[in-house]
């Protein structure tokens, strides 16, 4: 991670303005917009505050660690650390915005907009630390790969053997096609319940950032199942985005399909 | 230290609640006991003017919704006016302004109460 800086502060709320402040220099200077800006330090606040709230209500000694920087060349994360008791806001109940004002319920809100605001968040327990690590996409338009050709998106699938469905995606997944492969995915981790999918790129000449964004959405879903998505076959130039937007450090990647069933601890 | 002030102005038949700063976990109490006071001294129409918030998180959107969920029971209502870009799509992400009537200007806002 490139341009890591760190902040230890007292979980006080009359901390939670300057932690801002410090986030929001780190994002503008990755190059995020005032509006990207502001998300990080909306999400930022957000956690915190149910932190201080919840995890340390008992604790006045208790302690936050931010830290900040840039994966790849354009992906800034934040990772939130602290040791609260055990928490995973990601499985809070999520609330309802199409909830009329009578139903309306107080909580719940600073998780929502944490999940709605940032590309990725991954909660994990670790060292006795609760570690919240929030991304935000840098460039978010097309990223470049490849050139766009006329093809459309080609998705097949294979069932591999009892554990595994290999889909094979082909074509260029941009946002005019990124539906049809959501729609697959949809089916497959919704519907048919399968939560090991290995997603062969071999046939993919183009993949724009929201085809990036339906891979995360199939592979967060797999992971809460305990699950994943792991990928095969990509080809330099696709690779190149993955480890620039840091993919290679979220996805387990494998040389093809073989070595992705060979190699996944599952068979271990 | 606070970083939120709020400006209340009688008028004639609404009471207009002009806030500036931030208001987040730290302030949002003062926008909530700011909004309590007018609503127990009988003032049940009220404009909050959002244009000089910068800044707003779940926790101002608590206290909002509290004071609407207040007024409703009778017949007052607390109206929106001038939310910046960054502000309206946090009501928007929320579902808020279905709930609230949100306005571009101070005066439209505070004109809607006839």
């Amino acid at each position: 991670m490139r341009d890591e800086r760190h902040l230890s502060f007292k979980a006080r709320l009359e901390n939670i303005p300057s932690a801002c402040d410090f986030v929001a220099q780190a994002a503008e200077t990755a190059g995020l917009d005032e509006r990207g800006v502001y998300h990080c330090q909306l999400a930022v606040d957000e956690a915190c505050t149910n932190i201080i709230e919840h995890g340390f209500a008992t604790d006045p000694h208790g302690q936050i660690n931010l830290i900040t920087g840039i994966e790849g060349n354009a992906t800034f994360v934040v990772i939130i650390a602290d040791n609260s008791p055990a928490f995973n806001p990601l499985t809070y109940e999520e609330p309802d915005p199409q909830v009329g004002l009578e139903d309306r319920e107080g909580g719940g809100w600073g998780i929502y907009f944490i999940k709605k605001l940032m590309d990725v968040v991954d909660y994990r327990y670790v060292d006795s630390k609760n570690m919240l690590t929030l991304r935000k996409y840098i460039a978010h338009e097309a990223v470049p790969v490849g050139y766009p050709d006329e093809n459309l998106v080609q998705v097949s699938k294979i069932q591999l053997d009892k554990d595994y469905l290999q889909i094979n995606l082909g074509g260029q997944i941009d946002s005019h096609t990124s539906s049809q492969v959501e729609a697959v995915f949809n089916e497959e981790i919704t519907h048919n319940q399968n939560y090991r999918l290995i997603v062969s790129f071999a046939e993919v000449s183009y993949i724009s950032s929201s085809g990036l964004k339906v891979l995360v959405s199939a592979w967060r879903r797999a992971r809460q199942n305990g699950g994943d998505v792991l990928i095969a076959d990509l080809q330099p130039r696709i690779r190149e985005v993955f480890d620039m937007i840091g993919f290679d450090m979220m996805f387990n990647i494998y040389e093809n399909a073989a070595a992705a069933v060979a190699d996944d601890p599952i068979h271990r | 230290m606070s970083t939120l002030s709020i400006q209340t102005t009688e008028l004639k038949r609404v009471m207009l609640l002009e806030v500036s700063g931030r208001i987040d976990s730290t302030t949002a109490s003062e926008l909530g006991d700011a909004l309590n006071g007018v609503i127990e001294e009988g003032r049940n129409k009220i404009v909050l003017d959002l244009e000089k918030v910068d800044y707003m998180s779940s926790a101002g959107l608590r206290e909002i919704v509290a004071a609407l969920k207040r007024l409703n029971k009778g017949t007052g209502d607390l109206r929106l006016a001038c939310p910046s870009d960054r502000v309206r799509e946090v009501l928007e992400l929320a579902g808020l302004d279905e709930i609230f009537k949100i306005f571009d200007t101070q005066l439209e806002a505070v004109a809607s109460f006839t």
